[in-house]
């Protein structure tokens, strides 16, 4: 159903970095997770990528993510030093009423280019947001400041991968290509950063032994 | 509406009072987030399903620890008469309501605690199935009955409202404490459970069974109804009935 491309150990394509639950994709739901199974991400790979997780500590792996710590650490101490810019709650509810209105349940073409260029929009002003909390202790305008920085990022791979999948799939339903079409795009839709960009690709779907139907209710 | 609440930033406490809008069904949650995201970004309040599930956000609520979530800013007076504990007798003015932090833990910052010594206790009790012998090629069937002792103690959330509300945990911090207990009664009496015997008499200690004095404030916070004075009494019972 989407999240964070991860392979059955929970590896990222960043080393050290795993994913587990409902932010990674195993890609066990197909394109749809019907309500309430999440669990079985959340519990079996939970367990899986702890297991796999605990091991590359113990094997003393190095990883990209410890490298990148102190840079980050600095990133954090610059936004606590911030005292003025525009509200996160603003913005933030700026961007769930785009989401809602032009990325929702029913999008089409037309929508979604408007969706993605309110995005681009919000992610400029997000560059000059502030951070009204200052202390280091528990400081949940900072979470609030990075969840919506995730949030934009996450909006605009949903938004771009919906955009060029000129069909209708599992949770994915377009008013203007209502049909399912497995010639064009029975394929994962993978978003990669490339030197600040992101690249829309495809990766293969594995169906076992199940056949691709339509989900009647 | 004014919100009154007990604040602290590590160093220092303080008392803040905030004005908010009632709107029809607004939860002491709702509030909280209204005085976040408008008037004071740096109050800082546990909290993540906003369902009355993931048990993060109990605080005292007119000295009462309850859910926020679950607490209809209407209804935030209508708490049950407790023995006194730690921050309970406090003074509420009319159209206020107080919030302040659990006490029996120490302060991280404004409503949230450190809830280590919570999680602890509940970790010392080895709250995981241990069955006995090999797995059963079948399922480990249960009849309906049995379900239901069970689940009057399953339905606990560890949102550490009833340790909170103890004033034997208060007094005596070795005391495993109403949420540990209860937990432990429902693993003594799971008929899957294998150590069932070993996990009643594991606990006939003064900080266990023993320290309960029955003040029942435990089971009238309880946001799910859990009894664990009663968890406690059976188990007592259960370890007289041994020794007899």
């Amino acid at each position: 159903m989407g999240g964070v491309a991860v392979d059955l150990d929970g590896r990222t394509a960043v080393s050290g970095l795993f994913a587990a639950g409902e932010c990674a994709c195993v890609s066990v739901h197909g394109a749809n997770r019907l309500g309430g199974n999440s669990l079985l991400e959340a519990a079996v790979y939970g367990r899986i990528v702890g297991g796999t997780a605990s091991l590359a500590v113990l094997e003393g792996a190095t990883t990209a993510v410890g490298a990148k710590a102190a840079e980050e650490e600095e990133r954090i101490a610059g936004l606590l030093g911030r005292r003025d810019g525009e509200s996160i709650v603003g913005l933030r509810r700026e961007l769930q009423r785009n989401l809602d209105e032009r990325l929702g349940i029913f999008r089409s073409g037309e929508s979604m280019v408007e969706g993605i260029k309110c995005v681009t929009h919000l992610m400029e002003r997000f560059e000059s947001v502030g951070v009204g909390d200052h202390g280091r202790a528990y400081n949940q305008a900072l979470v609030a400041y990075m969840e919506l920085g995730s949030m934009l990022l996450v909006a605009e791979a949903v938004a771009r991968a919906a955009l060029a999948r000129r069909e209708s799939r599992g949770s994915h339903y377009r008013t203007d290509h209502p049909e399912r079409d497995d010639a064009g795009f029975l394929h994962h839709s993978l978003v990669r950063a490339e030197g600040g960009r992101m690249v829309l690709g495809t990766s293969p779907v594995q169906l076992g032994g199940y056949e691709v139907r339509e989900r009647v209710y | 509406l004014r919100l009154r609440i007990r604040r602290s930033d590590g160093a220092r406490s303080w008392e803040q009072s905030f004005e908010v809008p009632e709107r029809p069904g607004m939860t002491v949650l709702d509030a909280l987030f209204y005085v976040q995201e408008n008037l004071d970004p740096t109050l800082a309040f546990r909290y993540s399903c906003h369902w009355a599930v993931c048990g993060s956000c109990a605080m005292l609520i007119n000295g009462v620890p309850r859910l926020a979530c679950n607490t209809p800013l209407a209804k935030a007076g209508d708490a049950p008469r407790l023995a006194p504990f730690p921050g309970y007798d406090g003074e509420v003015g009319d159209d206020e309501i107080v919030l302040s932090p659990l006490p029996s833990m120490a302060v991280i910052k404004d409503l949230v605690v450190d809830q280590t010594p919570f999680f602890r206790k509940y970790r010392a009790v080895r709250p995981v199935f241990g069955p006995d012998g090999d797995a059963p090629t079948d399922e480990r069937r249960m009849d309906r009955a049995q379900v239901g002792s069970l689940e009057r103690y399953t339905n606990c959330i560890l949102c550490a409202a009833c340790y909170a509300a103890c004033p034997v945990v208060a007094r005596s911090p070795d005391y495993l404490g109403p949420a540990a207990l209860a937990k432990l009664y429902r693993f003594a009496i799971d008929p899957r459970e294998g150590r069932g015997t070993e996990r009643l008499t594991s606990a006939d200690l003064p900080s266990g069974w023993g320290g309960c004095q029955f003040y029942t404030n435990c089971r009238k916070v309880c946001p799910k109804g859990v009894p664990p004075d009663e968890g406690i009494a059976r188990a007592r019972a259960g370890l007289r009935g041994r020794r007899e």
